[in-house]
């Protein structure tokens, strides 16, 4: 038990002796939180050596965030303390340490202490302190909104601001606090608001510096609230009582609560000018009010606030606009103008009551041509006339109300060969006036005008164009100016980016001898387009390439409509680029040109273009075109389709004119030379064996037939021919014939056929009938030997070639021939071979008989039979 | 905000006018709450018989204004220790959910308060009046449901009659009773802190 009293002992003494060790030096003032310093103010610290301790004053250094103070600024107290004094400034926040140490080497261990510093300023009294509750609902909020002026200067410290309610009735506070360094507004639950209860308000600000107050606002609970507007505002329209408008609203809390009185501003809808009713006639607690003394059949704009009885609370906000037309019933005395041919009738400026009706009465040369009685609802109509040249017209207008009728209002218009004169000139500009900018016009007076005419005064018209057809109203309008005035400020509520066209009118005044009535008459007008304010149009042009060609391209575009252009174009500027290269070139030409021809493309090339439409506002361009130029430039197609043209012309008379020349030659290649038999020489040999008198029977008969020649065909078996026409007139049947060329005439021969190979006859049928003339084993013919006649010609036989093995076999024995025999002889030999061959050919079985070689064949004993 | 009076005058009436007016306001509330809870309990529209709980010596015309509104005053706060009561014995029973009826109980609660500590500036010093509530209509004897809203029921009904009485008591006063709020006396300043808790 001792030893551990005595360990206890020897761990303190060691623990006193460590830390006596660790901080030998001291520095005052001390604390174990920040030190707060007021800015602009001297601070002075103090640094204490300990008892024990090795170093002496001059070894003591004082830093600020590793910075050492000058030494300047030191003060030695005594051999053991140095204090330091500062102006404090606001960037001195940080550690402030005083070190002591040997500025020579030793071992000696530095002595080191700091303290923290923290600099800022004393909060400001808080200023102009005001408190707002609004309404919720039919209630007052709970929630005291309150809000003052804390100044410019930041404390730089954490600063306090306390919101504190007392309702001194109840003797209950209730408080909010907020901790910015410069709290402008806190808010206070009141839990249920105070109503007709003394508040007193303040709020108290506070730092580590100081605090400060704000001055006590002592008031009724209702001098916070913040009602709503008046609700249900309407404005009514008093039928039997002139000049009126009848005002009702709700009132938007209980009286309980709070008691209000009104506020009630009107303006006309056309103005900006509000105009407040006395607060001494709407202080009473009504729900209604009269306004009076309104310009009839104007519209109105009404609006409401409201504020607690002797401004006993805030006021509200102004309840929403609600507009009111008041209704009269008084005569008015002032009418219109009109202008030229084209009656333009406009409402009066005052009406002096309700127009029921227009009365328009138009004479010609003071007689009376027609009248019109125009509808009050309409008031604003156009009436074209025609005016024969040569005579004047006059045209009266009166309007008329329940109580009366007006002061005629009278037109002159006169002959139309004697225009009087318009003024010089006229120019226009826009004045950047607030709220709207205005159109200010100018013009040069009347040069010269005839004697006896007055200017009475200038008119100014302003029409809107162009038109809009599905309109009946004409948007125009016209004022009156003072004839020694030149320059006017037209006061018609002018649409922006709408054209209008302005004229200006000098209105002359004369009277008429011998009627002694006065007559105005307009001179002639000067009319320049104008603009109030102008825009980018509405939409770009759209362009498109009338004519492409190999490096140019025409393009056209439309005029933007009048409507659409917002303002005057000032100038088109054509782009254009080759597809998808984005190297856009530009043109820009005048306003007054509506197409271009671009020049220098590439050709073959696609081409996108555009075309930018700019006014002094601002450009749209258009919508792309593409177009691809031509390959071929002008005439280079039809030089090119001429030059092949003319070759081929050439190159065919070039062939003909060979052909001609070597025509011989062709004519041999192409078609060999037949010997005509007729002039072939033939000889005439007779045998040197005499005629025996029984003839050997002819193993050779010749015919030939001519298929085309019905009456070569046997005449008395037509019946029978139908049946086999198509067998005999088969092209096939020629095909053995060798299709020669030189053989025009479609000629079927039938020569030397054995019956009994009628199925093969066709290929071995030869061309030429042969003539072949054989004895019988040296016999002589008993009667006349036959004339044989022999052809010279050299075509050889087809068969012959194509069987070379049979014509040598039956070489000594048959020879082909060529030649013509008499029509008689051949058709009568046919007429009776051809009996002979229908007969056999209807015998013969169908299915063994080929329609291809259906041929009139004869049948023969002997002659040539190909293998 | 010019033209606003600083002056913190209730018209001519002043104090006792805005103290009248509040009265006037919670009779107004009062007569909603009631309408609330019978509509919230489905209880017919009709009164409860059985006359007032809170009893007060008679307002004959003998008193003077100041001494009728030391009585209704007494009335008053028994008026509040009694809805006071409600609210403790509806909270008790009734889950805790909000509502119309609920924001509207709170509302008169606070708005006693401030009616009371309102018309404490207009009695005279040494004045003194009490108000009872017999024991057998105190609620400490009401069992089950029913009764206690029959009772609850009369306790509004009697909010109403006071604030009622209090609001035409306040509104006949002559101009002399006007007079400048005053300091509250410690007592008053103890009940005020009560309210507040």
């Amino acid at each position: 038990m001792d030893t551990s009293h005595h360990l206890l002992l020897l761990l303190m003494f060691l623990h006193y002796a460590i830390g006596s060790n660790s901080s030998c030096v001291k520095i005052l003032p001390d604390s174990s939180s920040n030190i707060v310093l007021e800015v602009g103010k001297n601070f002075t610290a103090t640094c204490h050596l300990l008892e024990g301790s090795v170093y002496t004053s001059d070894d003591i250094e004082w830093r600020l965030e590793n910075i050492s103070i000058a030494k300047q600024v030191y003060r030695k107290i005594n051999e053991t303390a140095v204090s330091v004094t500062v102006n404090v400034s606001s960037d001195m926040s940080g550690l402030l340490r005083c070190r002591a140490a040997k500025k020579s080497l030793s071992y000696a261990p530095q002595c080191i202490y700091g303290i923290f510093l923290r600099t800022g300023y004393p909060p400001l009294k808080p200023k102009n302190l005001s408190c707002l509750a609004v309404q919720e609902g039919k209630d007052i909020s709970s929630y005291l909104n309150c809000s003052w002026d804390p100044g410019s200067r930041s404390p730089l410290l954490d600063t306090n601001y306390t919101l504190t309610v007392h309702v001194l009735a109840s003797d209950l506070t209730y408080k909010a606090e907020c901790n910015q360094h410069l709290a402008r507004y806190c808010v206070v639950n009141l839990e249920t608001f105070q109503i007709h209860m003394l508040f007193r308000v303040w709020v108290e600000v506070k730092n580590a510096l100081g605090s400060e107050r704000s001055d006590e606002l002592q008031k009724y609970s209702a001098y916070f609230v913040k009602p709503n507007p008046p609700l249900n505002v309407r404005v009514l329209t008093e039928v039997n009582i002139s000049t009126s408008l009848m005002v009702t609203w709700k009132h938007p809390v209980h009286e309980t609560i709070l008691k209000l009185s009104y506020a009630i501003r009107y303006r006309k809808v056309a103005s900006d000018v509000w105009v407040e009713v006395p607060e001494s006639f709407t202080k009473a607690y009504m729900e209604s009010f009269r306004l009076q003394s309104l310009e009839p059949y104007t519209q109105y704009v009404v609006q409401m606030r409201c504020i607690g009885e002797s401004h006993s609370s805030h006021w509200s906000n102004w309840s929403a606009s609600v507009t009111g037309v008041n209704l009269c019933s008084v005569i008015f005395n002032s009418c219109l103008y009109s202008i030229a041919y084209c009656l333009l009738l406009q409402a009066p400026v005052k009406t002096n009551g309700k127009i029921l009706e227009y009365y328009l009465n138009i004479s010609q040369d003071y007689v009376m041509f027609e009248s019109h009685t125009i509808r009050a609802d309409k008031p604003r109509l156009m009436y074209s006339m025609e005016l024969p040249p040569g005579k004047t017209a006059s045209i009266e207008l009166t309007a008329a109300n329940s109580v009366g009728v007006s002061p005629k209002a009278t037109l002159f218009i006169p002959r139309s060969d004697q225009e009087l004169p318009g003024v010089g000139d006229m120019s226009w500009s826009v004045r950047d006036e607030k709220p709207e900018p205005e159109l200010q016009v100018e013009w040069t007076a009347v040069p010269s005008r005839p004697a006896g005419l007055h200017l009475f005064h200038y008119l100014l018209e302003w029409v809107k164009i162009p038109q809009n057809v599905h309109q009946t109203e004409l948007q125009a309008g016209w004022q009156r100016v003072s004839s020694n005035v030149t320059n006017t400020t037209l006061n018609g509520d002018l649409e922006k980016f709408k054209r209008y066209n302005i004229s200006v009118y000098p209105i002359y005044k004369y009277h008429v001898r011998h009627t002694l009535q006065t007559h105005f008459q307009a001179g002639r007008p000067v009319t320049r387009p104008a603009y109030i304010q102008q825009g980018t149009p509405e939409k770009g042009p759209t362009v498109t390439v009338t004519k492409s060609k190999k490096n140019s391209a025409k393009l056209t575009w439309e005029e933007i409509p009048l409507d659409r252009q917002r303002g005057f174009i000032t100038d088109y500027t054509i782009y254009y680029e080759i597809r998808n290269t984005k190297q856009w070139k530009s043109v820009t030409v005048s306003p007054n040109v509506h197409s271009y021809v671009l020049t220098d493309l590439a050709s073959e090339t696609d081409y996108v273009v555009n075309v930018m439409a700019s006014t002094v506002a601002g450009s749209v361009k258009g919508m792309d075109c593409t177009f691809k130029t031509m390959k071929y430039g002008d005439g280079e197609v039809e030089v090119i389709v001429v030059v092949v043209c003319l070759s081929f012309l050439f190159l065919t008379v070039f062939i003909i004119m060979f052909c001609l020349r070597k025509r011989e030659v062709i004519k041999k290649l192409l078609w060999p030379q037949v010997p005509d038999p007729s002039d072939s020489s033939i000889a005439h040999w007779s045998p040197d064996f005499p005629i025996k008198a029984d003839v050997p029977k002819e193993d050779v008969s010749v015919v030939e037939v001519d298929v085309f020649d019905g009456k070569s065909l046997c005449e008395e078996d037509k019946a029978v021919l139908p049946l086999k026409k198509d067998k005999y007139l088969s092209e096939d049947h020629s095909s053995g014939i060798g299709g020669s060329s030189c053989m025009s005439s479609p000629r079927h021969s039938v020569s030397d056929i054995d019956s009994g190979d009628s199925g093969q006859t066709t290929v071995s049928t030869v061309q030429y009938s042969s003539v072949v003339a054989a004895t019988y084993k040296g016999q002589t013919p008993s009667h006349q030997p036959p004339v044989f006649a022999r052809s010279e010609s050299t075509q050889p036989l087809l068969d012959c070639e194509e069987h070379p093995d049979h014509l040598s076999e039956s070489g000594g024995q048959s020879r082909s021939s060529y030649f013509r025999r008499g029509r008689e002889l051949e058709l009568g030999v046919l007429g009776q071979e051809c009996d002979g061959a229908v007969q056999e050919e209807e015998t013969s079985p169908v299915a063994e008989d080929p329609p291809a070689s259906a041929l009139c064949y004869v049948q023969q004993q002997s002659g040539y039979r190909p293998q | 905000m010019a033209g606003r009076g600083t002056n913190g005058r209730h018209g001519s009436r002043g104090h006792a006018g805005r103290t009248a007016a509040l009265a006037r306001l919670l009779h107004k509330e009062c007569i909603q709450l009631l309408e609330l809870y019978r509509n919230s309990e489905s209880l017919p529209s009709s009164p409860v018989d059985g006359g007032y709980l809170v009893s007060i010596p008679p307002l004959v015309p003998q008193l003077s204004d100041a001494e009728k509104i030391s009585i209704l005053h007494a009335a008053l706060k028994e008026c509040l220790r009694l809805l006071e009561d409600v609210i403790t014995r509806e909270d008790a029973d009734v889950s805790d959910e909000d509502s119309e009826y609920k924001r509207k109980r709170k509302t008169v609660r606070d708005r006693l308060g401030h009616l009371l500590a309102s018309t404490e500036q207009l009695l005279v010093d040494g004045q003194k009046f009490e108000a009872k509530v017999k024991e057998e209509l105190d609620g400490q004897a009401v069992s089950g449901s029913f009764s206690l809203k029959m009772w609850i029921v009369r306790v509004l009904q009697d909010l109403v009659h006071w604030t009622g009485q209090t609001s035409d008591t306040l509104r006949s006063l002559p101009a002399e009773m006007e007079k400048a709020p005053k300091t509250m006396s410690r007592r008053t300043r103890r009940g005020a802190e009560k309210i507040r808790k």
